[in-house]
């Protein structure tokens, strides 16, 4: 099979897909940002007696949250997310005290918090800044790290970069999968997406370097007339651990997908499509971009 | 090559038997060599559990800056202090309070969900009855957990506090004092607990009771000196009438003592967090002595042997408290020094109690710090203490609580998380199953396509499973949900090591090698690519850690150190484990049958296509 040959339709359909993301991303609600990144409380009511969500909004309402997102998970179970709620100050209520025993008292049925959140909003600044330098961070070091890995052979440098945009492709098809998804589905980013999206990064790289080791090892072996076909020689010869290995996390993300709880439920959406589209860039993408740089396929291009 | 590796073989059992072991043991107690090794607990495999899974609340506090100035060590270390006191008079069990970063603490409280009062009552109660006074009081729809007839759990979400006005009057008792007063109305019953220094009779006991008209009481003979007396429905009046009466009467008598219903109240994250957030409290008082201190029985630290006034000297007088050594004696001491208000107020007191057995007692929070006496009046604001077992270390945390007292640090909560313990314990089952079948998936597969090679890898994932579960307990790390998707993860990375083992040995076995000269070259050239490929996750995990402990979470840091440990563990499960394990079988019989490595079909299919390129003698 030949895989390199046909690296400009495969380079057609990563960027339609990246530009589909990135659009999808700039549109209005690209991503649901979570609590981690603008500040604010949630938490999982569960009612004694079932309540109707109008009478719950109704009650939100009336105790200033008219913001209020409510939505319900079950009988009697709802989901709740309001700005950051005031903690009690010197032996007052906390309004989240209040907020409980005023909806206690006016549904007339007992509640419980099973599950409560609260982020201020000073800190969630910082988090989208911590989340946007750690990528940066990561990407710089896999640079440094497969540059001097691949010394022996010619260009060093290019691996490490060729692998740093198969990342950045995957990156950035991930999250636009995911935000497309989110759409429908009502995804929300939090800090368990940001550890998907890392997690992604070294996946990513990770399957990229067992095909450039094969390549490393196939040229410092002398097979293959050219860079293109030790290139090619070299995925023939990975593919079926590639596939292998994705199929074995598919399935191993895919029963925890089934039988696993809600809370890792973002985390598991991002690994399962990173692990296919960083499978998909380490064969048609990471590759090819050496044999591209080797031909100086884009100085001709920019001739024509 | 076709010797049995024994050695290896051996080192693997016993790695794989302490594995095993440790994880078969709920609880481990060890002592070896003076190291105490204290693991496992009432959990899953004994593994520590974090609050995701178990229940429980997850604080970050930020420590504001007072007068523009951050926070020093030292005043975060007294900021700790103080919240670990405070935490532990709560009465949370384990606890974690650390710091993070320069300015952050994050407090872990697991368990505490609900508030929750458990009543004993002195007689039988029906549940009925107790909801009815519950709903008076407008608790209108509580849970009742019935232990027995007389104890009774109620759940209590948001206990309310105490209302007060602008002048801080109280115009709302707390809820807890007004329900247990409820309580205490609607079901008055008491038992006596009667002691005497001699053997006395039930009959005398009731002889008395009856002549105060209390014949409705029941006596109960504990021992010979020892009674217990049912009282229904007694009024705090009569309490003194009966003790003096059974005195009066029964001169044997030693003690009297009345108990009514008792109520403790528990967890309650929105009170643990008034708790936390409270700034330390410092006052000295003035603690006479009214003991003789020729009699060693009578100590002035017992309560009954001294008397503290107040000297209305606080922490807000004191400069600073800091560690140094006594110049002459060179003994640690801890240095005091009084603004000019504190240090009037100070010498006036010392000058009162200098030369005699009278203390200055520090209260920290209302609890005794320390009470030291004075040699001679000091009069220049200018102090320090020593003791006879004064340290080093001693001294310098005895400065930090005396300064946690006098220079408040406000604290921000930044973010919270609290978990219900029903729900914790609903992921973690959901994600064991998912991790057993998960494992069980892969497991079929690897065993389906890569035959006996996929058997034995199959052992050697078994095998790391116990490993890094193991290491999990043993470290401890505690298991989160993060944890427990990296976890999985590291098993699909586990499982890669070994497909890139395989590939490479299929590939040496179709150029006609030898099974074992396979297995050494394809584990040889499969070296690199592990190697690289998982530097480069050792190099995520690492840089997650990092943002994980930034952030606050546990999720993040729990998912790092979880892959690393499972990303290491597979490069030795691959490595060593699958490796040896191959060789075993390779000069057993089943090393004759060459199909069973590698699919037949394979062979022909890709020999075909590139032997030319491949074959280099």
């Amino acid at each position: 099979m030949d895989f390199v040959s046909k690296r400009n339709w495969f380079f057609m359909i990563s960027f339609v897909v990246m530009l589909v993301s990135i659009i999808s991303l700039l549109l209005p609600d690209g991503l649901d940002t979570g609590l981690e990144f603008t500040g604010g409380s949630s938490m999982t009511l569960e009612f004694q007696d079932d309540v109707s969500q109008e009478e719950l909004r109704a009650q939100f309402t009336s105790l200033g949250h008219q913001q209020a997102v409510i939505q319900r998970l079950g009988e009697g179970s709802f989901f709740i997310r309001t700005r950051t709620l005031e903690e009690s100050q010197s032996n007052e209520a906390s309004e989240r005290e209040r907020i409980i025993s005023d909806i206690a008292s006016n549904l007339g049925t007992n509640v419980k918090i099973t599950d409560f959140f609260s982020v201020s909003p000073s800190i969630a600044s910082e988090t989208v800044r911590n989340a946007i330098l750690i990528m940066v961070i990561a990407s710089v070091v896999i640079l440094i790290y497969i540059t001097l890995a691949f010394r022996r052979v010619p260009s060093p440098f290019r691996y490490g970069v060729a692998a740093i945009l198969a990342l950045i492709h995957d990156v950035v098809v991930v999250v636009g999968i995911f935000s497309i998804v989110g759409r429908i589905f009502n995804l929300e980013v939090n800090a368990m997406f940001i550890a998907g999206i890392l997690t992604i990064i070294g996946y990513s790289v990770h399957d990229t370097i067992v095909v450039f080791d094969r390549i490393r090892e196939n040229l410092i072996r002398g097979i293959g007339n050219n860079l293109g076909s030790t290139i090619n020689i070299s995925i023939q010869d990975t593919i079926g651990r590639s596939l292998n290995t994705s199929l074995t996390m598919l399935f191993a993300i895919l029963a925890l997908l089934l039988f696993g709880g809600q809370t890792i439920l973002d985390f598991l959406i991002v690994l399962l499509i990173g692990i296919i589209v960083g499978t998909y860039s380490s064969i048609w993408i990471a590759s090819p971009v050496l044999l591209v740089w080797e031909n100086g396929d884009i100085r001709k291009l920019f001739r024509r | 090559m076709r010797r049995f590796p024994l050695r290896r073989f051996l080192f693997i059992s016993v790695i794989v038997a302490l594995a095993g072991a440790s994880l078969s043991f709920q609880e481990i107690n060890l002592s070896l060599g003076g190291i105490n090794l204290v693991r496992g607990g009432d959990t899953v495999l004994g593994l520590q559990l974090g609050l995701d899974l178990e229940g429980g609340s997850h604080l970050v506090y930020e420590a504001q800056p007072t007068d523009g100035q951050e926070p020093t060590t030292e005043q975060m270390e007294g900021v700790i202090k103080t919240i670990e006191r405070r935490v532990n008079s709560f009465g949370v069990s384990e606890p974690i309070i650390q710091m993070m970063g320069g300015d952050r603490i994050l407090v872990q409280l697991p368990g505490v969900g609900t508030t929750k009062a458990t009543v004993t009552f002195q007689d039988d109660i029906q549940p009925d009855a107790l909801r009815s006074v519950l709903i008076s009081v407008g608790r209108t729809a509580v849970i009742i957990e019935q232990e027995d007839s007389r104890n009774f759990v109620i759940e209590l979400p948001s206990l309310q506090p105490s209302k007060l006005d602008d002048e801080d009057n109280i115009i709302k008792d707390a809820e807890r004092d007004i329900i247990e007063q409820a309580l205490r109305e609607a079901f008055p019953a008491v038992t006596l607990s009667i002691l005497f220094s001699e053997s006395a009779e039930t009959e005398d006991i009731q002889a008395v009771l009856v002549e105060l008209g209390r014949d409705d009481a029941v006596v109960r003979k504990i021992s010979d000196l020892l009674f217990a007396v049912d009282m229904p429905d007694m009024q705090p009046t009569e309490n003194d009438t009966i003790s003096e009466a059974l005195q009066e009467q029964l001169p044997t008598l030693v003690s009297f003592e009345a108990k009514r219903l008792s109520m403790v109240i528990t967890g309650g994250v929105e009170e643990a967090k008034r708790l936390i957030g409270q700034t330390a409290q410092l006052e000295l008082k003035e603690r006479l002595c009214t003991n003789d201190p020729q009699n060693i029985t009578q100590n002035c630290k017992d309560p009954a042997y001294h008397v503290d006034s107040t000297l209305n000297l606080t922490g807000d007088d004191l400069i600073r408290a800091y560690a140094g050594t006594d110049p002459n004696l060179g003994a640690p001491v801890v240095n005091l020094e009084f603004n000019s208000e504190g240090a009037r107020i100070f010498a006036k007191h010392t000058q009162d109690i200098a030369g005699t057995n009278n203390r200055t007692a520090f209260f920290l929070d209302g609890e005794l710090l320390l009470a030291p006496v004075a040699l001679q009046a000091i009069t220049g604001g200018r102090a320090f203490i020593q003791g006879p077992d004064f340290t080093i270390d001693r001294v310098r945390t005895i400065a930090i609580q005396l300064e946690s007292g006098r220079l408040k640090v406000p604290l921000s909560l930044i973010q919270e998380q609290d978990i219900d313990a029903t729900l914790g314990e609903d992921s973690l089952k959901k994600s064991v199953l998912a991790g057993i079948i998960g494992l069980g998936i892969v497991l079929l597969f690897m065993a389906l396509y890569y035959r006996i090679p996929g058997l034995i890898s199959c052992i050697s994932l078994i095998i790391y499973c116990l490993i890094v579960l193991a290491i999990l307990k043993l470290w401890p790390i505690t298991l989160s949900l993060g944890g427990i998707a990296a976890f999985i993860l590291s098993i699909g990375m586990a499982v890669d090591a070994n497909i890139l083992i395989f590939e490479r040995m299929k590939e040496e076995l179709r150029s006609g090698r030898t099974l074992i000269a396979s297995i050494e070259t394809g584990f040889n050239r499969a070296w690199p690519a592990i190697r690289d490929s998982n530097v480069s996750t050792f190099i995520t995990c690492a840089i997650l850690f990092w943002f994980g402990t930034r952030l606050g979470t546990g999720l993040v840091t729990g998912f790092a150190i979880t892959l690393f440990i499972g990303v290491a563990t597979s490069m030795f499960s691959a490595l060593t484990v699958t490796r040896t394990l191959l060789r075993v079988v390779a000069i057993t019989p089943l090393g004759r049958y060459m199909f069973l490595y590698t699919p037949v079909k394979r062979i022909e299919t890709n020999a075909s296509s590139d032997t030319v390129l491949r074959n280099r003698g």
